[in-house]
């Protein structure tokens, strides 16, 4: 209860205080909706003087429909009590002075003054709100999407791999003579349907692989590797392929203090793709040299043949999707031409770069250049 | 040929399709000498752990019902002879997914398409390197 006049001033100074600084709008507008009051956060929020704004109609601060249809809100309520906003906080859209649209909530309750209806509403913006909630939906959205696409590899991958494991299974078997001997025209067909199965196999590995890159699925699981260790595994790895094609691999000058930092598995990918194009483009009886240094602080690692050489009209193409040289001979060289692109973007996901130097009828050299975090233990010792 | 490590006799294979159990039984069977017993699903799979009585599983990771790895994870918890070898044998090949199953207990982890030519001999050079190391 108010004892004197004093302690009515200190608490219209309060709630005026209040009004004043509190961070959402409060407008009180009468029965015609003719704005009465607005406080200094309404200016802000709409951008307008508080002069520009007494004595004109609400709903100027809202854009199309709600302008048009705002009169015909109040005269509803005024005449049958029915209620639209008025009482029942809802989130509306507002207009600032310069045009632009932004959400708002909106608060609208009713009082009596001096005998008059009258309308508070308080408005807060909630444009960062929204925004953030926006951004949330859309990383939301990004995670699903990826989730989808994660789904729809690992199941392309076991669908296609499924039916292919019967098959290869089975043509293996047959083409081993453990279930019994066939006729030499049927091993001759058997052989044809196991090539192809082979092929098709790594098609699907290359196409998966690439849509994991592209999609940036890629994992990489880095560790400390020796890198003489590693190419030594590399040439016992691919020794078998080479002999198929007459071509032997040999490692030539690497410290055994060298080390890398990368992903064994996918690194030894890159260096089968590298050593199996080495084979199948060498000469018969011809030698494929593997040889690391270290260069520019980081590691190359360098694979050698003495082959046919990449033509020069084919040297900017040679890392694109889908691309063998086109020469009458090549043609006849198996592979998905899938390979050098798949093992450019491993070499580059790993921080690194795959680069070449090839002169036609003489032979190619492929270099991985990767960055080496112990460069400063990885003194070559000669 | 043996190099003094204990020779793998009896294997488990737990596969839902039947043209792959087909194929890896005469891989095993005629080719490597193995005594095969193939399993359509993982609780049959598990059933048999007790009355075939096997060295070694080889358990395909994706199989609808109960999938590979909680074949795994039940013989692990549950089953009396929970220490046997298990090798898991999928088309998922990525090398995370790999390091994955190796992490969930797996002894090695086979990619389909398997080379039925040499499966037998895989799954022995595993066997012996399991024994290898328990010793």
């Amino acid at each position: 209860m108010m004892s004197n006049r004093e302690d009515v001033k200190d608490l219209l100074n309060r709630t005026k205080a209040i009004v004043e600084t509190i961070v959402d709008g409060v407008i009180t507008i009468d029965h015609q909706g003719l704005i009465d009051t607005v406080n200094p956060a309404t200016e802000k929020i709409f951008g307008y003087q508080a002069e520009e704004l007494i004595g004109r109609n609400v709903s100027m601060l809202m854009p199309d429909p709600y302008q048009r249809e705002h009169d015909g809100y109040i005269g509803n309520y005024l005449n049958t009590g029915q209620k639209k906003i008025i009482g029942i906080g809802r989130e509306v859209s507002g207009q600032r002075k310069d045009g632009s649209i932004f959400p708002l909530e909106l608060a609208i309750s009713e009082m009596v003054v001096n005998e008059q209806r009258m309308f508070t509403g308080v408005v807060r913006d909630i444009s960062q709100r929204k925004e953030t909630e926006e951004k949330l939906r859309a990383a939301m959205r990004r995670v699903h999407e990826q989730r989808i696409k994660d789904e729809f590899i690992a199941t392309v991958s076991h669908e296609l791999r499924t039916p292919l494991t019967s098959i290869k299974g089975s043509l293996e078997l047959i083409r081993s003579g453990s279930v019994g001997a066939v006729p030499e025209q049927v091993s001759t067909l058997i052989e044809i349907a196991r090539k192809n199965s082979e092929r098709l196999l790594l098609l699907i590995n290359d196409i998966l692989d690439i849509s994991k890159i592209e999609s940036e699925q890629m994992n990489y699981r880095m560790i400390r590797i020796p890198v003489r260790a590693f190419l030594e595994s590399a040439i016992s790895d691919n020794r078998a392929y080479g002999s198929q094609h007459s071509v032997e691999f040999r490692l030539g000058n690497c410290s055994s203090k060298l080390n890398m930092y990368a992903d064994p598995d996918r690194m030894m990918q890159v260096m089968n793709n590298l050593m199996s194009n080495a084979a199948k483009f060498s000469k018969p009886d011809s030698h494929v040299e593997l040889s690391a240094q270290e260069c520019d602080g980081g590691v190359r690692i360098c694979v050698k043949d003495e082959g046919c050489g990449i033509p020069a009209t084919f040297k900017s193409r040679i890392f694109d999707k889908f691309t063998q040289a086109d020469s009458s001979d090549q043609r006849q060289i198996s592979g998905t031409g899938l390979g050098l692109h798949i093992s450019k973007a491993i070499v580059e996901q790993h921080g690194g770069s795959l680069s070449f130097h090839s002169e036609l009828h003489q032979g190619t050299e492929f270099y991985i250049d990767l960055k080496n975090p112990f460069s400063d233990e990885a003194k070559p010792d000669e | 040929m043996n190099d003094g490590s204990p020779q793998l006799q009896r294997v488990l294979y737990i596969e839902d399709e039947e043209d792959i159990r087909l194929v890896a039984q005469i891989a095993l069977e005629q080719i490597g000498g193995l005594t095969t017993k193939t399993c359509a699903s993982g609780p049959e799979g598990l059933e048999a752990v007790d009355t075939f009585v096997p060295e070694l599983i080889l358990l395909d990771v994706m199989m609808p019902g109960m999938d590979g790895p909680s074949v795994l994870g039940k013989l692990r918890q549950r089953h009396a002879r929970n220490d046997i070898p298990v090798v898991f044998i999928t088309a998922k090949v990525q090398p995370d997914e790999v390091h994955r199953f190796k992490e969930m207990g797996a002894e090695a982890v086979i990619t389909k398409p398997f080379e039925p030519m040499t499966l037998a001999a895989q799954l022995q050079e595993i066997w012996s390197h399991f024994h290898a190391h328990r010793k």
